[in-house]
């Protein structure tokens, strides 16, 4: 079963003149445990195919689906309910919640999930522990280097044990070496928990990593290729 | 469970919010805080000066309760009385009321010319039983010259500190009272002064006599009848109860029984006036606290754009983003309605305590508080908890447009945002 399905699928902003066609005619599938990089310049739709993929954003035209099933169809709340149970996301920002700490920011989707504390509890240690942030427990944003959010970032998205994790140009915003060991914890979490990937990038170093790169111009596939 | 873990962790994340911007959450606050002490002061010296004029009402004019002839107190005639008034005070403590009832005491009352050497005056002749009297009335505190009335059937006045000087007369001078008995004679007699009140009050103080209860009788051709009976309560809080109480019990013998509401109906209009205009204040205020809310919550929401549009991506609900937001409110009104509280109550205290005295902005206030002018502040729960109240409401109410507002967010726009 393929865990992300795209069919025709087309996003334009703005009407009449002002239109931008973000993404068009865009179909392709990705299994379970890919470790799939799409790249392509600034502009290329990158971006806007994630948020697709996240429902966060509705498609023009098209179906997507998650687990074969069709998320352009379903309501807002359904699409949330579906993002915090199957789908994990990793910003460039880091994008942490600044009043939580470092275990709280984990925690959160667990919470919401309505997952019991003891199990909560177990997570979160176990996470934090293979990502390597034990000692950041209870630091809040502010007090942790980019690199440390971005890690605090990952768990966030794997302790609720998603299908696929969405990870928008992860490194773009970290230095080589901090970004190559986030590369590498992600690529771990991929092999170790079978954990599908989609990330965007135009990092070389990452598509290098990647099982197949999907390469956009212009809102379109320009070409696709997998690795070993 | 789930629900307490979601509000678990929205309330975590609205008091570590009301935090963040301490400036401007401590200016909010303060807003809310002084807005609820200022409402809290209001209801307390309100209560307090209404209080005071009730009082001021009762233990110097009607009572709680007067019982008399039908349509006495439309036109006060000598020709309206209670023919058995001892019977129907045994009936009043016979009827369970005991407790309740703190004195009763009998009058009679009738108009009269009042004649001294140089000049004379219509006045309110007030016949008491000066022992009785002393239990429903503070007359005897008024009296500034002379002494107070005694038992029996002692010639003797007390007259109004402004009359005496209308008529011209101090204490010991004889004055002369005529007036038309029951019968249609006329009846008179000339009494000494005996004692000068002033209750501060211009209506009592320029035409209102006391003379002993016998005396009265006597003019007014009565024997053992009398014009009222005066009820004084244990509690203002009795009143609607006893009065029904009475009514039943008095309902076969024709008379008529009022409270002070009936009798003072200016002194309820007054203080229902009072009302109006505190809830005017309360409703300028509470917009004002309402503005200052929405505000910092539009603030709030619109700093947060990015990091709602996170918490959305996440997996939370447009709920539970309005329900953040609306806790968000609720903190702030709870830590500055306990700031408002502590003034308020700090406030009361005081006032309560220690009063204010308002005759040197208000020559007037006589009219309404007698000869004390000073105020007393008085604690009411309702005081207290209605403003406290109105602080939650409004800030709830204040912060719903910002809550939808970030509800209705679309993530996609909110990651945009920097």
């Amino acid at each position: 079963m393929a865990i992300v399905r795209l069919d025709k699928v087309s996003k334009v902003y703005g009407k009449n003149k002002l239109k931008v066609h973000a993404v068009t005619d865009v179909s392709f599938e990705v299994q379970e445990g890919e470790f799939l990089a799409i790249v392509g310049p600034s502009g290329s739709g990158k971006t806007t195919l994630l948020n697709l993929i996240g429902g966060i954003d509705r498609p023009s035209k098209g179906k997507v689906y998650i687990e074969d099933q069709d998320i352009t169809l379903l309501s807002k709340a359904r699409r949330s309910d579906l993002r915090l149970k199957r789908i994990g996301f990793i910003f460039q920002e880091y994008n942490l919640i600044p009043v939580l700490t470092a275990v709280e920011n984990i925690e959160l989707g667990l919470l919401l999930l309505g997952i019991d504390k003891a199990e909560r509890r177990e997570r979160v240690n176990k996470i934090i522990k293979d990502v390597g942030i034990l000692e950041l427990a209870n630091r809040r944003p502010k007090e942790m280097s980019g690199g440390q959010q971005q890690r605090v970032a990952v768990a966030r998205a794997m302790v609720t044990k998603p299908a696929v994790i969405l990870a928008d140009e992860p490194t773009a915003n970290l230095d080589s070496n901090t970004g190559i060991s986030i590369l590498r914890l992600m690529q771990e979490m991929n092999h170790r928990e079978n954990i599908t990937f989609i990330f965007s990038t135009h990092d070389p170093m990452v598509m290098e990593m990647a099982s197949r790169v999907i390469i956009l111009r212009d809102g379109r596939i320009e070409s696709e290729e997998k690795r070993d | 469970m789930n629900i307490i873990n979601t509000i678990g962790i929205l309330s975590k994340i609205a008091i570590r919010n009301v935090f963040r911007n301490k400036r401007r959450s401590f200016i909010t606050s303060a807003a809310i805080a002084f807005g609820l002490a200022i409402l809290i002061h209001l209801n307390g010296f309100n209560d307090g000066f209404n209080e005071q004029m009730i009082n001021n009402v009762v233990r110097l004019q009607t009572g709680h309760i007067q019982i008399s002839e039908a349509e006495f107190h439309q036109e006060i005639d000598t020709a309206k009385f209670i023919s058995e008034p001892d019977r129907i005070i045994e009936d009043i403590y016979s009827a369970n009321l005991t407790p309740y009832v703190k004195a009763v005491t009998k009058r009679v009352m009738f108009q009269a010319l009042i004649s001294s050497t140089r000049n004379s005056a219509g006045a309110m002749v007030v016949g008491i039983s000066p022992k009785e009297e002393r239990q429903v009335s503070v007359l005897e505190r008024t009296i500034v010259k002379g002494g107070y009335l005694k038992e029996a059937d002692s010639p003797s006045i007390l007259i109004g500190e402004r009359l005496a000087k209308n008529l011209s007369v101090d204490l010991g001078d004889k004055i002369v009272l005529l007036t038309q008995a029951y019968d249609g004679s006329m009846g008179a007699r000339a009494l000494r002064i005996r004692g000068i009140f002033r209750t501060g009050i211009p209506e009592i103080d320029r035409s209102t006599v006391y003379i002993p209860l016998n005396t009265a009788q006597k003019i007014a051709g009565y024997e053992s009848e009398v014009s009222v009976i005066v009820v004084l309560l244990q509690k203002s809080q009795y009143l609607e109860s006893i009065y029904r109480s009475l009514s039943l019990s008095l309902k076969d013998r024709g008379l008529e029984i009022l409270t002070w509401k009936d009798l003072a109906p200016d002194m309820v209009e007054i203080i229902r006036i009072n009302k109006v205009n505190i809830y005017i204040v309360m409703g300028i205020v509470f917009t004002l606290v309402a503005m200052g809310i929405l505000n910092t919550m539009l603030m709030s929401v619109f700093e947060r754009f990015r990091e709602i549009g996170i918490i959305m991506t996440i997996g939370m609900r447009d709920r539970q983003i309005v329900l953040m937001i609306l806790l968000e409110s609720f903190f702030l009104a709870a830590i500055a309605g306990s700031i408002g509280v502590i003034i308020g109550l700090g406030d009361i205290w005081y006032l309560s305590k220690y009063g204010f005295d308002f005759s040197q902005f208000s020559h007037g206030i006589g009219r309404f508080l007698g000869i004390n002018t000073i105020i007393y502040s008085m604690f009411t729960w309702k005081g207290i908890l209605i403003p406290l109240l109105f602080v939650f409401s409004i800030s709830i109410i204040a912060a719903l447009y910002p809550a939808l507002k970030a509800a209705r967010l679309e993530i996609v726009d909110t990651l945009r945002h920097i």
